[in-house]
C-alpha cells in the first residue's frame, strides 16, 4: 500500500532543500553561558533521510530545535528551498515534529489526534476523513482509531505520533530520538517501519539520535556532531569505514588501537580482527601474530575474544560470527592474530584525547 | 512484608494506633453529633423533630440558601481570579512573577477574618473607598463575597499553578507545529490539562467558603449564613440539638464532594505519572503584547490581597483609625484587652504542638499504611478518616468537640480542658488531609524498595526508616510542619467552639477585639499572626534544605 503524497511541484535540482547556514546557540547556565552550537553549517537534499547523530550534550537537539524553529538561533540563517524561513515561528513552518516522549494530546482520541492538524488548514470534512484513513492504513492503526492514547503501547502510541506528523503533508519531518523510549525489540521493528514509511512518503526527514545502531541502520546520511559542531558527514558505510578522526571511529563500532612496528599507533575494528588457530601454517603468514585467549564472551550472533598478544603488553578484542567458536578460541589458547592492511585506520596523532 | 522480631498481635496494634486516634478523635465526635441531632435539650430521642424545626425556621432556610448561593459565586469568581493569575505566571513572561505570586498568597498567612477587616477599613463606612461601592453596603452579600475570594484565592492558585506550571511543553509544541490556533490549543490542552486540578480547586474553594466563620463573622451583618447561625444557635441560645441538626446538613453537601474530590485527585495523580517521562518544561518565549497584558492581569488578581494586608498593617500601627493616624506601637501592647498579650503566646504554643505532634502523627500514620502494607479493609477505614475533614465544616467539628469532650470527667477532662490539648487535638484533625495526601505522595515516590534492599542488609525498619526514608523525606516533613504552624495560627471556625478564657488563642482574640471596636488592637493582633506565619515559612524554607 502506497501512501498518496504528490511530490512538491518544484523539480530536483541540485539546490539544497534545506540549507544550514553558520548556526551558532549560547545557553546560559547558573550564570555562565556555554555554546551548544559553534557554527554548523549543513544542507539537506530532497527526499534524504538524514540522521543527526552524537552524545548527549553534542548540541543536536538544539539543532533540531532550530530547525523546527522552537529555539532560535544566535547567529546563522535557515533556508527552505531557497526562503529564509529563520524567524518564522514553528506553527508558520508547516513540518512535522515526533517527539521523544511523543507529546499525544491524551484528552483525545487516536483519530483525534492524528486529525488534529488537518482542521487548521483548512480541509473539508470529508478530505479530513480520507487522509485519516490513509493515514491509520499506513501506519497499521486502523483498530485503534477510538482508543485513548494512553490504551496503547508505546510502539503504538509512537506510530500515533508519526502519523499525526505526517498526516498535514509537511514540508519536512523532524524526529527528535523517536525510538529511544521503546523496548529494544519494537525500537528494531519500529525503526524499520520508519524508514519504508519514509520511502513511501518521500518525505525529506531528519532524525536526531544518539544510538549509532538506529543511525547506521535507517539513514540515507548521517550528519556525526561533537561539542556544538559537525564531525562528519557522509553515508552510514562512509563513516563506518573512513571515520575522519578518533571520535567518530570510536563512537561508531567498536576499536582496538594497537601499536603496529613501523606504522605507530593504527585502530582496527573489533570484527575485522582475523583469528585462526596458532597453527605453523597460519603463523607463517606475514605479519601474522601470536597471542593468548583471555576471555570468550558469547553476544548472541557473535562472539567477542579479549586477546593478549605475545608482547605481554598489548590487550584486543575480536568479534568473530558464533560459528567459529570452537576447541581454539578457549580460554588460554594460542592463537594467530592478523590486522588486514586494508582494515587498519590512521589518525593524526593531534586527534588523540 | 514482615516486621522483623515482633509477634502478629503486637504488630497489629502497632499498625492500629493512628487509626485509633482518629477514630477516638474524629469518628467518635462525629458519630455523637449525629446522635444529638435526633434528642431534644433533655437527652430525649424525638427523631426528626429537630429537622422539622429547621425547616419551620425561616432564619436558618435562608442561612442555608445564603451559604450556597455565596459559596457557588465565590467559588467561580475565585477559580476565574486564580485561573487567570496562575496562567499569567506560568504561561506568558509577566513582570515581577515572585512578587505577585508571594501577594496572592499572603492571605495564606492570616486567620480568614483578616483580609475582611481590611476591607472594612478600606471599604466601610469610614473607608476612603466607600465610594467605589457605589451606594452599596459593604456589609452583606456584597462583603462576604469579596472577602471569601480574597481569602481562598491562594488555596486556588496553588492548585492551578502547580497544575500549570506541570504541562507538557511538547504539547505546546506539537499543537503550534499542526497549526493549531490560540484559541484551539488552550482549549484543547490547556484546559482540559488542568480539568482535574480546576475541579479540585473548585471544590476546596467552595467547601472552604461555605464552612468559613471569619468573614460572615466580620461582614455577614444582617446577611444569615450557616456557620455563624450553628455558632447563635449554640453558644446564643445553648439549643445544642438544633446547631447538630443544621450540621448535619452542612455535611449533606460535603459527602458528594468529598467523593469527587478523591476522584479529581485520582485524575490529577494519573495526569502526572502519564505525563513524566520525557516531559519539556514550559518556557513561554518572549511576546510583548501577550506578556503586558498577563502582567496586568496577574496584578489584578494579586492586588487585592496586598491591599488589605497593607490596609490591616496600616491601621495597627495608627493611634486610632481614622480619626488619629499618628503613628504608634499602643496598639502591640493590647492594653484595652482583657487578655493582654496572653492570647499570642497561647496561640505560640498551639501552633508548636499542632505543628511537632501533627507532623509526627500524620507522618508516622502515612508510613505505617503506606509501607506495611496493613490489610485492605484496615487501610481503607484510615485513609477515609484522613480525608474527611477535608469536606468537614469547621463548626462541624468544633460542635462535636463540644458533644465529645465537654463532660469529659475526671483526670482526663482536666488534662484535655485546662491546657490547649484540646485544642491541638481538634486542629490537627481539622487539618489532617492535606500533610497526609503530601507524604502518601512521597512516600509512594521513594519507590518500595529500600525497606527490602534495608532487610537484605541485616537492617531492621526503624533504622531503614531513620537512615533512609527521613532524611529523603525532610523537604515534605518540613512542608507539613510549616502547613501545620500556619493553619493552627489561622484557622478558626472550629477554635471558637471550644476555646476557654484561659487558653483562647490569638485569632479568637483578634475577632473578640474586633467586635468589642478595638480595631488597632485587633489589627496588630492579626499583623502578629501574620507575620509569626511568615517567620514559620522562612524557617521551613532553612529547614526543608536543599532539594
Amino acid at each position: 500500500m502506497r501512501a498518496e503524497c504528490p511530490r512538491p511541484a518544484v523539480p530536483t535540482s541540485d539546490m539544497a532543500y534545506l540549507e544550514l547556514s553558520g548556526l551558532s546557540k549560547r545557553f546560559l547556565r547558573g550564570g555562565r553561558s556555554f555554546p551548544a552550537l559553534a557554527g554548523v553549517s549543513l544542507s539537506f537534499a530532497r527526499n534524504e533521510f538524514t540522521v543527526i547523530l552524537g552524545p548527549s550534550g553534542c548540541g543536536k537537539s538544539t539543532l533540531l530545535a532550530i530547525i523546527a524553529g522552537i529555539t532560535a538561533p544566535d547567529t546563522g540563517r535557515v533556508l527552505l528551498e531557497g526562503v529564509d524561513i529563520t524567524d518564522r515561528p514553528v506553527e508558520k513552518r508547516n513540518f512535522g515534529l515526533v517527539f521523544q516522549n511523543y507529546a499525544l494530546f491524551p484528552n483525545l482520541e487516536v483519530g483525534e489526534n492524528i486529525a488534529y492538524g488537518l482542521r487548521a488548514r483548512g480541509w473539508s470534512r470529508r478530505e479530513r476523513e480520507a487522509r485519516l484513513e490513509e493515514m491509520l492504513a499506513l501506519t497499521h492503526l486502523q483498530d485503534y482509531a477510538r482508543r485513548l492514547p494512553q490504551e496503547l503501547s508505546g510502539g503504538q502510541q509512537q506510530r500515533v505520533a508519526l502519523a499525526r506528523a505526517l498526516a498535514p503533508r509537511p514540508a519536512l519531518l523532524l524526529l527528535d530520538e523517536p525510538l529511544s523510549a521503546l523496548d529494544a525489540q519494537v525500537r528494531g521493528t519500529l525503526g524499520l517501519e520508519l524508514a519504508r514509511i519514509q520511502r513511501e512518503t518521500s518525505l525529506t526527514t531528519i532524525m536526531v539520535t544518539h544510538d549509532q545502531e538506529e543511525a547506521l541502520s535507517l539513514a540515507d546520511r548521517v550528519v556525526l556532531m561533537r561539542a556544538g559542531q559537525v564531525e562528519q558527514q557522509g553515508g552510514p558505510e562512509e563513516l563506518y569505514e573512513r571515520p575522519v578522526g578518533l571520535f567518530a571511529a570510536s563512537f561508531l563500532g567498536r576499536m582496538n588501537f594497537i601499536n603496529l612496528p613501523g606504522e605507530g599507533r593504527v585502530g582496527i575494528r573489533y570484527e575485522d580482527v582475523r583469528v585462526s588457530p596458532a597453527t605453523e601454517l597460519s603463523l607463517a603468514e606475514p605479519e601474522a601474530r601470536v597471542g593468548k585467549v583471555l576471555r570468550s564472551t558469547l553476544l548472541g550472533a557473535a562472539f567477542r575474544l579479549e586477546i593478549l598478544l605475545n608482547d605481554f603488553s598489548t590487550r584486543l578484542f575480536a568479534d568473530l560470527p558464533r560459528t567459529e567458536r570452537g576447541e581454539h578460541t578457549a580460554p588460554g589458547r594460542l592463537v594467530a592474530v592478523r590486522f588486514p592492511r586494508e582494515a587498519r585506520l590512521r589518525f593524526p596523532e593531534d586527534t588523540v584525547e | 512484608m514482615k516486621l522483623s522480631g515482633q509477634s502478629g498481635g503486637l504488630r497489629r496494634l502497632f499498625l492500629c494506633w493512628p487509626l485509633a486516634f482518629l477514630l477516638l478523635f474524629l469518628a467518635w465526635p462525629l458519630l455523637l453529633l449525629a446522635l444529638r441531632a435526633f434528642e431534644d435539650q433533655n437527652g430525649l430521642f424525638i427523631g426528626l423533630d429537630n429537622f422539622r424545626e429547621y425547616l419551620a425556621t425561616p432564619q436558618l432556610l435562608r442561612a442555608l440558601g445564603n451559604t450556597l448561593g455565596m459559596a457557588a459565586a465565590g467559588t467561580l469568581l475565585t477559580l476565574c481570579l486564580a485561573f487567570t493569575l496562575a496562567y499569567s505566571l506560568t504561561h506568558a513572561r509577566a513582570r515581577g512573577r515572585r512578587l505577585c505570586a508571594a501577594c496572592a498568597l499572603l492571605p495564606l498567612f492570616s486567620p480568614s477574618f483578616a483580609p475582611a477587616m481590611g476591607l472594612i477599613y478600606l471599604f466601610g463606612e469610614q473607608g476612603p473607598l466607600k465610594w467605589m461601592l457605589g451606594g452599596h453596603s459593604l456589609y452583606g452579600p456584597l462583603g462576604v463575597l469579596m472577602g471569601s475570594v480574597i481569602y481562598s484565592l491562594p488555596f486556588a492558585f496553588l492548585l492551578l499553578e502547580n497544575s500549570l506550571a506541570g504541562i507538557d511543553r511538547n504539547l505546546y509544541l506539537a499543537a503550534r507545529a499542526l497549526g493549531a490556533s490560540r484559541l484551539r490549543i488552550f482549549y484543547s490542552v490547556t484546559l482540559p490539562q488542568s480539568f482535574y486540578a480546576l475541579l479540585s480547586a473548585g471544590i476546596a474553594v467552595f467547601t472552604l467558603s461555605a464552612a468559613d466563620f471569619g468573614v460572615p463573622k466580620v461582614l455577614g451583618g444582617d446577611f444569615a449564613m450557616l456557620s455563624t447561625e450553628i455558632f447563635k444557635q449554640v453558644t446564643g441560645m445553648h439549643n445544642f440539638p438544633l446547631g447538630a441538626a443544621v450540621s448535619l446538613v452542612m455535611l449533606l453537601p460535603a459527602i458528594p464532594a468529598f467523593l469527587l474530590n478523591n476522584w479529581a485527585n485520582a485524575g490529577l495523580r494519573r495526569q502526572r505519572t502519564v505525563s513524566r517521562a520525557g516531559k519539556a518544561a514550559l518556557a513561554p518565549e518572549p511576546r510583548r503584547l501577550r506578556d503586558a497584558a498577563c502582567t496586568l492581569l496577574a496584578w489584578v488578581a494579586a492586588f487585592p490581597p496586598l491591599a488589605v494586608s497593607a490596609m490591616l498593617v496600616f491601621v495597627s500601627l495608627v493611634g486610632f483609625w481614622p480619626y488619629d493616624l499618628s503613628l504608634t506601637l499602643d496598639n502591640y501592647a493590647f492594653r484595652e484587652s482583657v487578655y493582654g498579650f496572653a492570647p499570642y503566646v497561647n496561640s505560640l504554643c498551639l501552633a508548636l504542638g499542632v505543628a511537632l505532634g501533627g507532623t509526627l502523627l500524620i507522618f508516622s500514620g502515612a508510613w505505617l499504611s503506606q509501607r506495611f502494607a496493613p490489610p485492605g479493609r484496615l487501610l481503607a477505614a484510615y485513609s477515609l478518616q484522613a480525608l474527611l475533614p477535608l469536606c468537614l465544616p469547621g463548626a462541624v467539628l468544633g460542635l462535636a468537640y463540644i458533644f465529645a469532650f465537654n463532660e469529659a470527667e475526671g483526670l482526663w477532662g482536666l488534662v484535655l480542658r485546662s491546657g490547649p490539648l484540646l485544642l491541638i487535638l481538634n486542629s490537627i484533625i481539622h487539618l489532617y488531609p492535606v500533610p497526609h495526601l503530601a507524604f502518601t505522595d512521597s512516600l509512594n515516590a521513594l519507590g518500595g524498595d529500600y525497606e527490602n534492599v534495608g532487610a537484605g542488609l541485616g537492617a531492621s525498619r526503624t533504622y531503614t526508616l531513620r537512615r533512609v526514608i527521613l532524611p529523603l523525606q525532610r523537604r515534605a516533613l518540613a512542608e507539613a510542619g510549616f502547613y501545620l504552624f500556619a493553619g493552627a495560627m489561622t484557622t478558626i471556625s472550629a477554635l471558637v467552639f471550644i476555646y476557654t478564657p484561659k487558653n483562647i488563642p490569638a485569632q479568637v482574640a483578634a475577632l473578640q477585639m474586633f467586635d468589642s471596636g478595638k480595631l488597632g488592637e485587633a489589627a496588630a493582633m492579626s499583623v502578629l499572626i501574620l507575620f509569626t506565619a511568615l517567620a514559620a515559612r522562612g524557617l521551613a524554607f532553612m529547614a526543608r534544605g536543599r532539594n
